[in-house]
């Protein structure tokens, strides 16, 4: 009886690592699944959002400005960035074959992520964010013990992703952007302003990548310009298992990536990353558009 | 047809100028290389270690050089990555024409350079510890203890000194280094009659360790030894202690930086190269013109670092000629060479056997030196 009870036990712990980690998979995942819901483009630079996000906060929280404000400081961030990126980047080749805008997406990843290594106050070197939450520990059994930076990480990001199904199911411009999503030409036709909402889904993304990378920086205190590309990478995948384009399908696909690849590593940790991928390679393969997406027939 | 001339006429310019240039410095200064990672992930390693070599060779040079001439240190960057350490010894050898390198650092590039400097035949002195670096290597040696003593002291300590019956391992698949230090401890800690409970690994560039750790939690080991680097073991031993795991946690020579967590880490033991109370004369010399130059406090990268030059100056004062094979042949025969770390003595495959290494404990955010292991004949 006390086997089965350390059991499930550790089945709930690392069902609450699983939670945390998938988290912020499931808030990255939700840019890139919103970009591509508007213009079918992966914009593979969204990792990198995080990781221009996280520096923002680091040097804000080292200049003594409080915790909240600069994590909105990062929101801010994040939001600005992915707007100007789209604007610099992806706009000019908006009429182009929308492989110009994927693989413009990767060199702006790679500007990014080797501009800040040059950056003489960024540098390439990893820097440590300061403990400005104390870590308390709360213990509901006598094993299961929660940090109070895993309840901010899941009370920040399940708000966050409330606040997001409020603004696309309730607001004007929730409603212009599921239209341009379904229909870009029928919805300019129909008086929406398709660039205006194009950089709102960005600003949307980038504030949630801007999100993620502060909690990545209290939860993980190492920043460095490569922070993204794991988290970024991670949460593409995501957002392709939970079905790209669908906004519920990149929460559950998040959450699920988290617990599935902290399953595996508690299983056998030297295969942890081989089990986990062919576990997707699995599911896609069953599911081509993934969990949530939709089939969609290539209208000729 | 002008411009092609006046190009031409720039081409021939600028390539006697070069040719000048190198002729000049060939036959001015002895050229050695240094490659570390002086940018990247681990990179106070590569600026303690070059300020190590930088002090050997300055130390040199003001005694009049090597055979009559001043030593040119060329330091590169391997960023922590393999790939460009390996670019980074071609440039040296092939560009800059080297009498020999000192570096890299981690194994994992240290893997990948040594097979490129013993095909171009260059004498190299690494401060990696995998023990797979240096043998069947002729141009190939070491300046510091491999994790085949590092990983039997440790185990041993853990078991006499911590009165240890189980242990519970986690360590980075993906870093050589790593990887033989816990393989090491594995054997000895069971053979000195412990019990490794669980064996965890965790891929390269990870940050997130908690499910790893939470089975390491439910199996209450006595300690927990992760042979992580610094950057890797400060995220780890943080996530140990908010998860609540009550091993004492143990650590390899990775973990020496003067960025490692204190607080996480507080009460860990972890093994090195030196103590800086150690009485011996060269010791002590080493560390008072460490820190008159630096105002800094030396660690064991910055020893090893120092040491390595030392090695090589040495052999090319041994070998008496600019010829890289007789470096090499110099350097392999170095016999109670009066270094920082103890008398330099090398074996067959060019590793020290006669360094003793030192168990330092963390209290209360200090690191104090605890006790010193002798090497095992």
């Amino acid at each position: 009886m006390r086997m089965v009870l350390c059991h499930m036990e550790l089945v709930i712990i690392q069902l609450i690592n699983g939670i945390q980690l998938g988290a912020i998979y499931a808030l990255m995942a939700l840019g890139y699944t919103m970009v591509y819901g508007i213009l079918k483009l992966i914009n593979f630079a969204h990792g990198d959002l995080l990781m221009i996000s996280a520096y923002v906060a680091y040097f804000l929280v080292n200049l003594h400005v409080p915790l909240p404000l600069a994590f909105v400081a990062s929101m801010a961030t994040g939001a600005l960035g992915a707007i100007i990126m789209d604007k610099v980047a992806y706009k000019p080749l908006r009429s182009q074959p929308r492989l110009k805008a994927l693989i413009t997406a990767m060199g702006v990843s790679l500007l990014l992520e080797n501009g800040c290594r040059a950056l003489p106050f960024i540098g390439p070197s990893f820097r440590r964010f300061p403990d400005v939450i104390n870590v308390k520990n709360f213990s509901l059994t006598e094993n299961i013990i929660i940090t109070n930076i895993q309840i901010i990480n899941l009370v920040m990001a399940i708000s966050l992703m409330l606040m997001l199904w409020f603004i696309i199911k309730k607001t004007k411009l929730g409603i212009a952007m599921r239209a341009v999503s379904l229909d870009p030409k029928g919805a300019k036709l129909m008086g929406v302003n398709v660039e205006r909402v194009i950089s709102a889904t960005f600003a949307l993304g980038g504030a949630l990548a801007g999100a993620a990378g502060v909690l990545t920086a209290i939860t993980y205190p190492r920043l460095s310009p490569y922070m993204g590309i794991m988290p970024g990478l991670k949460a593409f995948i995501a957002a392709v298992f939970g079905g790209i384009g669908s906004i519920p399908g990149a929460m559950v696909g998040g959450m699920l990536m988290g617990i599935i690849e902290t399953a595996a590593t508690a299983v056998n940790s030297q295969m942890a990353e081989g089990v986990f991928f062919l576990l997707l390679l699995v599911v896609l393969l069953i599911r081509p558009f993934g969990l949530f997406g939709k089939t969609t027939r290539e209208k000729v | 047809m002008k411009g092609k001339r006046v190009f031409m006429f720039f081409a021939v310019s600028l390539m006697i100028i070069f040719a000048a240039g190198a002729t000049w410095a060939s036959n001015d200064v002895i050229k050695i290389g240094n490659i570390a990672c002086l940018t990247g992930p681990l990179s106070t390693y590569g600026e303690s270690h070059r300020n190590g070599v930088e002090l050997a060779v300055e130390q040199a040079n003001m005694n009049g050089g090597v055979l009559g001439k001043q030593i040119r240190l060329l330091n590169e960057d391997d960023q922590g990555d393999p790939v460009t350490g390996a670019s980074a010894a071609l440039k040296l050898i092939g560009q800059d024409n080297v009498l020999a390198i000192i570096g890299p650092i981690p194994s994992t590039i240290g893997m990948a350079v040594s097979s490129i400097v013993e095909d171009a035949g260059v004498p190299t002195v690494v401060t990696g510890t995998n023990p797979a670096i240096t043998p069947d290597k002729h141009f190939v040696s070491r300046s510091c203890w491999t994790d085949d003593f590092q990983g039997v002291v440790m185990g041993r300590f853990c078991i006499n000194e911590l009165s240890a019956k189980t242990a519970a391992v986690l360590y980075d698949l993906g870093n050589d280094y790593a990887k033989s230090v816990a393989e090491v401890f594995i054997k000895t800690f069971e053979a000195e009659g412990g019990t490794v409970i669980t064996v965890q690994t965790h891929p390269s560039q990870a940050v997130d360790f908690r499910a790893q750790l939470s089975i390491i939690k439910s199996k209450k080991p006595d300690v927990f030894f992760f042979s992580d680097f610094y950057n890797d073991a400060n995220l780890i031993a943080r996530q140990a202690k908010d998860l609540g795991i009550e091993a004492v946690f143990v650590g390899s020579d990775g973990w020496d930086s003067p960025e490692l967590d204190l607080a996480s880490l507080d009460g860990a033991y972890y093994c090195s190269h030196f103590s800086k109370e150690d009485p011996r004369t060269e010791t002590r010399f080493f560390v008072d013109e460490y820190k008159k130059k630096y105002n800094a406090e030396p660690d064991l990268l910055a020893i090893m670092g120092y040491d390595a030059a030392l090695m090589v100056i040495d052999g090319i004062r041994s070998a008496g000629k600019e010829d890289r094979e007789a470096v090499a042949d110099a350097i392999a025969k170095t016999n109670g060479l009066k270094a920082a770390q103890g008398d330099i003595t090398l074996d067959e495959n060019g590793d020290p056997t006669t360094l003793p290494a030192a168990i330092l404990v963390v209290k209360d955010g200090k690191i104090n030196y605890m006790k010193s292991y002798q090497p095992i004949q």
